[in-house]
């Protein structure tokens, strides 16, 4: 039987574990809530833009503009894998690290050299012991999305992707599907799929008689004009969601943890009370046997 | 609901969303809304046409039905104006209470020391910012121009 000191010493400890992971677990809940609040509150300007894409593709079929053109023979692409800086959030990161692995073997066998970009210090690290090559990393950025950060990593992609530095360029992060289920995934953000291009006779027909704009400047300046926020405000989105899927993950992680810690402390006690009558019922059994030696 | 200016029989209020990336800024009716359109101020009133309109970066002028003024920073975007509702979508957008006159002035004095800028990219970087601290300025000011400006 082990010792009760012992027993009640780690019982001490799982109990001090427990403290923390509950603590986490409320952090994160409030984070998680705060986080879900920005991704909704960021819907309206994702809408507009998407609404002003097709009703500019709606206009004119013939709208034509490099960041829509696919490149016949891409060779090359670039990846961003956005995570979260801090661990203790389940497998929440490393099924990003799985998803980008993925999307790596699948443009590879497309034949096209992958480079990678990192956003957030676990894809940082997840690519570097991966050894494959990050250009540029942005760390300790997931807790506070902004659109500042957005613009100037959209701004980078699409320069890049102009300039002719990669003709693809895909992005890796979490969709926050609900609280309980974040999803990584990979999306294609350049060249740019026009939202509602294949929908737009559909649409047209649920809202009812199109509208005729007038477009000033001329409805092409307006789409190279709102083509780069698009793809601004993707990334931005990404960010949201991605910050959101942490914190529910750690939720969620913390929960269990202190669930098991729960657990294991009941089972110590028990443990522990068990000890420490064996040793009372052993000391009365000695004090007994040595009454009736002497009598 | 069809095309074509003053088909729309709803009343004479015109509504206003002010969305930035992060969050809507300003939704409400208003009599009327100034806009900072890529080639000048243009005022919108209700039963406009639909219009869709790049705009510059500049200032946003609203007169709100009690005929108070009120006035927003917008760092270009576009405005989509339909059915009586405009829409104005802008990557950055800040009302006067999040405009801090510490960081204009620094901003302006930073950049009134005569143009050093060699490139046209970086000439233009230079006029968006000289006319960012000034709506951000005129904001301040509760809406007014600057003097005779």
């Amino acid at each position: 039987m082990a010792n009760p000191r012992a027993l009640l010493k780690r019982r001490g400890s799982v109990t001090n574990t427990r403290k923390i992971t509950k603590t986490m677990e409320m952090v994160a809940t409030a984070r998680l809530a705060r986080a879900h609040q920005a991704a909704v509150a960021a819907r309206p300007y994702a809408r507009g833009l998407e609404e002003l894409i097709v009703g500019l593709t709606a206009d004119s079929d013939s709208l034509a503009h490099p960041l829509l053109s696919v490149r016949p023979r891409p060779k090359k692409a670039a990846v961003l894998v956005m995570t979260s800086d801090r661990g203790l959030c389940g497998a929440f990161n490393s099924n990003i690290a799985r998803r980008a692995r993925e999307l790596r073997a699948e443009l590879a066998g497309r034949g096209l050299e992958v480079e990678f970009m990192a956003h957030g210090r676990k894809a940082a690290a997840a690519l570097k012991r991966a050894g494959w090559p990050v250009t540029k990393a942005y760390l300790g950025v997931s807790d506070k999305p902004l659109y500042a950060r957005a613009d100037e990593i959209g701004g980078a992609l699409i320069s890049g992707f102009l300039a002719g530095g990669f003709d693809e360029v895909h992005v890796v992060y979490s969709s926050f599907a609900s609280r309980t289920a974040q999803v990584p995934c990979a999306e294609q953000l350049l060249p740019m799929t026009a939202p509602g291009k294949g929908a737009s006779a559909g649409d047209a027909g649920s809202k009812g008689p199109r509208v005729w704009y007038l477009f000033h400047p001329g409805s092409g300046q307006i789409l190279s004009a709102v083509l780069p926020l698009a793809v601004k405000n993707r990334v931005f989105s990404a960010m949201l969601e991605t910050t959101a899927g942490e914190h529910a993950a750690r939720r969620l992680a913390m929960k269990n943890a202190t669930d098991a810690a729960d657990e294991m402390i009941g089972s110590l006690t028990r443990a522990y009370n068990r000890a420490r009558q064996y040793k009372i019922t052993q000391e009365i059994a000695e004090i007994v046997g040595g009454v009736e030696a002497q009598g | 609901m069809s095309d074509g200016p003053g088909a729309t029989s709803a009343g004479r209020a015109l509504r206003l969303r002010l969305v930035s990336p992060a969050r809507t800024v300003f939704e409400g009716e208003v009599r009327c809304v100034v806009l900072p359109a890529f080639d000048g101020e243009w005022g919108i009133l209700a039963n406009h046409a639909p219009i869709v309109a790049a705009l510059a970066v500049g200032c946003l002028r609203l007169t709100a039905l009690d005929g108070s003024g009120r006035a927003f920073a917008v760092r270009g975007g576009f405005a989509e104006v339909r059915d009586n509702v405009v829409t104005v979508l802008s990557p950055e957008c800040l009302g006067p209470e999040e405009v801090s006159p510490a960081g204009v002035d620094a901003e302006l004095a930073g950049l009134e020391g005569g143009d050093t800028s060699k490139s046209a990219g970086a000439c233009r970087d230079r006029a968006a910012r000289l006319a960012w601290g000034k709506a951000c300025r005129i904001v301040l000011g509760g809406g007014k121009r600057e003097g005779g400006a």
